[in-house]
């Protein structure tokens, strides 16, 4: 496979990996995904 | 708003420059050279390529996505000091830092690579910074999906370490080795790279003096002497065995040239138009014709020495008793 898209894949897969930390980071920390998951 | 021919007020740059609203609008210069080219992306986009034709360091301005993707961390520290969380809020916030640490460690590498493939002699920069970098990144993101994401330990573990993996592949490793072949005459590229930067600091060393000369030609002359110094210190870098000829002469005619700059910086005030001036100025012609000299036989690649002529200028040198 191309180097070049080799390393743009490896670009968007980490993009997408520190994307979904910090999203996730976000959502765990939103005050009504908190309220949510203590009403469960 | 009107100037006193009762004409409506322009602004100088304006007349100047003829733009849409200057007067006499008929006398234009032709269309700017900026707007015949074509637009800055095609430029910007254009290759760039080293000495030896091949491309230069890629991905460098890719550190700032890293950023970019890691946003919304600032958010979720915003959040937690919404909610009360002020601990959380320093994890968050601390967390975004160390993101933006491995983006700019990756940068600096890439900076440090980008010096290394435009030289033709180059020892390995000090520090890996793009393996370090991506090693922080990968620490970083396992951090923040174990105590952020709040995702278990060795999922973490694993986002680390695909992180760090898929920078490492983006932005490539640091240059490990020493660049440039030993040449016939025996010249290592060691000796280039420590010959062509002590040289360089010196042609610094008098562009600062230079900088504090107030007469203009002979700061003029100076630039002169510097850039044809430049251009023998580019000769020796693409032809090494030109080293040991121009060695002596480096080394005698920057040091005197430093030297003699120096002390007429230091000195200049308070000889104004006097011998030593005329002295001064006669010394810098002198050197920007044995510069122009050796650069000449450096591009001829002639086997006369200049042994002979260095030393009558070093001679000459000593003699300026004006300027000891």
């Amino acid at each position: 496979m191309n180097a070049r898209l080799v390393r743009t894949l490896a670009f968007v897969a980490l993009m997408g990996m520190i994307g979904a930390a910090a999203c996730g980071t976000f959502v765990r920390a939103d005050p009504q995904y908190i309220a949510v998951t203590e009403a469960y | 708003m009107t100037d006193s021919d009762g004409q409506p007020y322009t602004p100088r740059s304006g007349k100047r420059f003829g733009g849409p609203n200057s007067p006499d609008a008929s006398v234009r210069p032709p269309a700017s050279t900026a707007s015949s080219r074509p637009q800055g992306k095609s430029v910007s986009g254009a290759l760039r390529l080293d000495t030896a034709g091949k491309k230069r360091v890629r991905f460098k301005k890719r550190g700032w996505f890293i950023l970019a993707a890691a946003t919304p961390l600032i958010f979720a520290g915003f959040s937690e000091l919404s909610g009360g969380d002020v601990f959380a809020m320093a994890r968050n916030f601390g967390l975004f830092g160390l993101f933006g640490l491995s983006a700019f460690l990756i940068r600096q590498g890439g900076d440090a690579e980008e010096a290394y493939v435009m030289r033709k002699y180059a020892s390995p920069p000090a520090l890996p910074r793009k393996i370090m970098g991506s090693a922080l990144l990968g620490i970083t993101l396992a951090l923040t999906g174990a105590l952020g994401w709040q995702i278990d330990w060795i999922q973490a573990l694993g986002l680390g370490i695909l992180g760090a993996g898929a920078s490492l592949l983006t932005f490539g490793l640091d240059p490990m080795s020493a660049k440039g072949e030993i040449s016939l005459s025996g010249v290592t590229p060691q000796m280039v790279e420590d010959a062509i930067r002590e040289a360089e600091e010196k042609i610094e060393g008098i562009e600062r003096s230079a900088a504090d000369i107030a007469d203009r030609p002979l700061r003029d002359r100076l630039a002169k002497i510097t850039a044809r110094a430049r251009d023998i210190l580019k000769r020796i870098e693409q032809d090494p065995s030109d080293l040991r000829r121009a060695r002596k002469f480096l080394k005698v005619y920057l040091d005197g040239a430093l030297e003699a700059t120096r002390k007429y910086a230091d000195n200049q005030h308070d000889l104004g138009e006097s011998g030593m001036y005329i002295k001064f100025r006669s010394l810098l012609d002198d050197m920007q014709q044995t510069f122009d000299a050796q650069h000449e036989k450096l591009l001829v690649n002639d086997q006369i020495d200049l042994d002979v002529e260095i030393d009558v200028l070093a001679d000459r040198m000593k003699h300026e008793s004006a300027l000891r």
